[in-house]
């Protein structure tokens, strides 16, 4: 029998995107975190850092073409108003994890929120292998984009980066986040995000339903 | 005056396809009441935003019994999920917090024992490593593993469905199709990769024809000796 490999059949839940020449398809499903339910002392985990949760889009973000998908792999329809954002990527890494802030509550029109990048490996392109731990990813972006401090508004169209925090100082700022909803007036914070520092970003495209148990979402209630 | 006013009709994309009309475009002003007409006020951004939930027949709860049951499973699947996301998220640590314990101290034996304990105050705790792994979309994850290995160790894998009911509905056509795909394996000595999965299923029509011919007993009958997957569902429902 031959060893030929046979072309993989098609994937329905995969998407697909013709940009410029070629055909873009996401290439994982970006990473679902488990219900950690409500934060509270109680619910801090020993190396495990922790993000503001924005009230946005997920986006899966094509840095050279900017092209976007949603959390199912579907390319957004949205890209349009992203334009100015977008154009400040550099085509490296190719993949960033965003959450994208469009018309739900109106802070920070068209800007975008890099949460991670899921650049998979690509040695026959010669590039660096990103098989880093989020400590070492979190590094990496934050060297690039800025970090956008949780009382500042981010400007319509720029890129950030999320503040982290861990220990006490999470849970202090799980309690500011909905201060700062209600000081603006509007749902912009949904909780906190907890990220295991020595976790390598999760590649699958099994489903994209499938939770990530090394990130963690802590909700309050609305 | 603009002798030739145009009309916006750029499209707006529905709430699920992410994009949302814009809520903050102008509301129009009411219109001019006629003479003896009722005057209406505009109510704008304060007009109530349309219900989108689908309305269901709701059941009639005269003791409320069925309500009690419902408050306890809202109230019960909230700490569920929550205990649910905190146990992956334990499991899943410690899995990674015994592996170099596993395979250091399994390192050169032919048989292996399947689990790791852990024991605690509360009890012994397992952790098995079982023969069973993800599907990767892709070579890509192993670039960094020695290509010898990877070439012995891991191959592309596949599994062909065939949709019966998307087949020919004459079942003799059917028959012979199948006869024809188990002599083609069978040629190539490859039958044990070929395995079906049969059994007996309501037709396509029965779910809606069931309420229309069925009587309740019948349903009732039915439902016993091929009881119909339901569902309980607390998200969204509020």
């Amino acid at each position: 029998m031959s060893d030929a490999i046979i072309e993989p059949l098609p994937l329905a839940t995969r998407a697909s995107a013709v940009c410029g020449h070629g055909r873009v398809v996401a290439p994982a499903y970006p990473a679902r975190p488990v219900n950690g339910g409500a934060f509270n002392l109680g619910s801090l985990r020993a190396g495990w850092n922790y993000e503001p949760k924005y009230n946005g889009w997920r986006a899966l973000v094509h840095t050279p073409t900017g092209a976007m998908f949603n959390r199912r792999g579907q390319r957004l329809s949205i890209e349009s108003e992203f334009a100015e954002a977008l154009f400040r990527f550099d085509e490296f890494p190719e993949w960033l994890d965003c959450e994208a802030l469009d018309r739900r509550h109106g802070v920070g029109r068209g800007s975008l929120i890099v949460l991670d990048t899921l650049d998979i490996p690509n040695p026959a392109s010669g590039r660096r292998p990103i098989l880093m731990n989020y400590f070492e990813r979190r590094s990496w972006l934050t060297a690039r984009f800025n970090v956008l401090p949780v009382d500042a508004r981010p400007e319509p169209g720029k890129v950030y980066c999320p503040p982290s925090f861990f220990g006490d100082q999470a849970v202090e700022i799980y309690d500011e986040l909905q201060a700062i909803n209600a000081r603006w007036g509007v749902p912009y914070y949904e909780g906190v995000v907890g990220k295991k520092e020595s976790s390598l970003y999760p590649i699958q495209l099994r489903s994209p339903d499938q939770e990530f148990p090394f990130w963690q979402k802590h909700r309050w209630a609305f | 005056m603009n002798p030739n006013p145009t009309i916006d009709l750029s499209r707006r994309e529905p709430e699920n396809g992410v994009a949302i009309a814009d809520q903050t475009a102008p509301t129009s002003p009411p219109p001019p009441a006629r003479a003896g007409g009722i005057k209406k006020i505009s109510f704008g951004a304060m007009t109530k935003k349309a219900d989108t939930k689908t309305a269901y027949p709701v059941y009639p709860d005269q003791n409320k019994e069925a309500a009690l049951i419902a408050a306890r499973i809202v109230e019960r699947s909230a700490r569920f999920d929550e205990l649910e996301g905190q146990l992956k998220t334990d499991k899943a640590e410690l899995k990674l917090m015994v592996s170099p314990f596993y395979f250091a101290t399994n390192r050169g034996k032919g048989e292996i024992p399947s689990s790791v304990a852990v024991h605690s105050a509360a009890g012994e705790v397992l952790v098995s490593f079982t023969n069973r792994y993800p599907k990767l979309p892709d070579e890509t994850p192993l670039a960094f593993l020695d290509p010898a290995l990877v070439e012995t160790y891991f191959a592309q894998t596949f599994e062909i469905k065939i949709k019966g009911d998307a087949l020919p509905q004459d079942p003799a056509i059917c028959q012979t199709l199948l006869d024809r795909l188990q002599s083609l394996f069978a040629e190539f000595n490859a039958t044990d990769a070929l395995q079906a999965s049969a059994g007996i299923a309501p037709k396509k029509n029965f779910h809606e024809d069931r309420h229309r011919v069925l009587t309740v007993e019948q349903n009732l009958a039915v439902d016993a000796a091929c009881p119909m997957v339901a569902m309980v569902k607390t998200k969204g429902r509020k």
